[in-house]
């Protein structure tokens, strides 16, 4: 248990680089693609939809598994400089699951975007206001301001994801406590600890979304 | 045909018989707590509550290894020499551990939801506890539950994917071992990926269908803000 505390800082630094930097970054694809698919129709819509629809359809350990061991089969990856961050096991884990969380997240963006009043668009275009100028200065900040409790449970989505990393070496919260299960064989130590500090994790970020609602509540 | 087709299409049969086998252990489970709510008992709902968060905040595929080893050691400790469940059971009992905590609330929320007048206007008209509660209150519970839990089942098909972290040999399993045997991960990977995306397509037209038919009857309702 001792070895196992002193070792936990880490590991618990590696699940919180893992968790927001997917996070972000994922909120950065999301963005982009749910504005896109706001803005388009037809088949450039369809279009759009297809890398959402493979994201979400399918098991993030999959995805990362494609990535890890997949992608490093492609004699052009391994000959450029894309090898450096394909062959880092950790890069590989933010890079699945910036695309995972993107995928979800976009279709939130688009959701929320969609569903605002009609008005507010027409309202933006009898000001003369362009349509581009109309969804970054007016749709946006609204459909955020209702987005908000979805992105925090995507936070907490994320955060469960990132134990996956586990299993492509890394040796971040679930992957400490795995590996010391499998050598103490004594599951119910290592388990309400590691479980409590996801359980910590998850209350702070969930309290800094509350905070944030709170503070961009209109009046 | 791929070589290993076969394999993962049993694979594919061990992903859905393990989802729901999942989701039956995580309903019934739900729906006794929601009854057990029913005793207004601040104990019982504390407990719960403490169930539902803890169980909700934690990866779930901790809960899988742990619920696999700690099997083993509680097992061994009972019967003397070495002893371990399936990792299929292992894996039907944490993720039906997990999705009752998550089919708990969407049954809950929905319930709460149900107007107090409708239980009232059973009474009124004569019925039983019983009979208001399968005439009258359950097709509105179905009613309003069914988004919620159709999304549930389609995130516990794509969990069922870390019971291969335990040694079940299905979909996800399977994939690897062809990928493997075949030293070929990028193809064997994408083919599973295939047949996840094939399962996850299909379910989500069965669950329209299923929506449509449950509300044929039915005054729609507002759906939840979440």
């Amino acid at each position: 248990m001792q070895d196992f505390i002193t070792r936990l800082p880490e590991a618990v630094f590696l699940t919180l680089q893992l968790t927001l930097v997917g996070f972000f970054a994922g909120q950065l694809i999301a963005l982009v693609l749910g504005s896109c698919l706001h803005l388009t129709s037809g088949y450039l819509h369809k279009v759009l939809r297809i890398y959402p629809f493979v994201f979400r359809g399918t098991p993030l350990l999959i995805q990362l598994f494609i990535l890890y061991y997949g992608v490093a089969q492609i004699g052009f990856i391994r000959d450029t400089f894309l090898w450096t961050t394909f062959r880092d096991a950790r890069a590989v884990a933010m890079l699945a699951l910036t695309l995972n969380v993107g995928a979800y997240s976009s279709i939130l963006v688009f959701g929320a975007l969609k569903h605002l009043p009609k008005g507010q668009v027409e309202a933006a275009s009898a000001l003369g206001i362009g349509r581009l100028q109309t969804l970054v200065r007016v749709e946006i900040p609204q459909a955020y301001r209702h987005l908000l409790p979805s992105l925090s449970n995507e936070i907490i989505f994320t955060l469960k994801g990132s134990a996956l990393a586990s299993t492509i070496t890394i040796m971040e919260l679930t992957g400490l406590t795995r590996t010391f299960i499998a050598k103490t064989y004594a599951p119910f130590e290592y388990f309400p600890v590691a479980g409590l500090v996801y359980l910590a994790l998850g209350f702070v970020a969930l309290q800094a979304f509350r905070y944030l609602e709170k503070r961009l509540k209109l009046p | 045909m791929p070589d290993y087709s076969l394999q993962l299409l049993i694979g594919a049969g061990i992903t859905l018989l393990l989802g729901v086998c999942s989701a039956v252990f995580a309903l019934t489970a739900a729906t006794a707590l929601l009854l057990l709510g029913q005793f207004k008992s601040r104990v019982i709902n504390a407990l719960i509550r403490i169930y539902s968060v803890f169980i909700r905040g934690v990866p779930e595929i901790l809960v899988i290894l742990v619920t696999f080893f700690g099997a083993a050691v509680i097992l061994t400790k009972i019967s003397g020499s070495y002893a371990e469940l399936s990792p299929f059971f292992a894996g039907v009992l944490a993720l039906g551990l997990v999705f009752t905590a998550y089919s708990y609330e969407v049954l809950r929320g929905a319930f709460e939801a149900i107007p107090i007048g409708q239980f009232e206007a059973g009474q009124t008209l004569g019925l039983s506890g019983t009979q208001t509660f399968f005439h009258i209150v359950f097709p509105q519970l179905l009613q309003r539950a069914l988004p919620g839990l159709g999304n549930l089942w389609l995130i516990l098909l794509k969990e069922t994917s870390l019971v291969s972290v335990i040694g079940l040999e299905e979909l996800m399993r399977k994939s690897s071992l062809a990928a493997g045997v075949k030293h070929d991960p990028l193809f064997y990977y994408c083919y599973g990926a295939l047949f996840y995306l094939a399962i996850t397509a299909f379910s989500e037209v069965a669950l329209k269908g299923v929506t449509t038919r449950v509300n044929r009857h039915m005054a729609p309702v507002k759906p939840e803000e979440n």
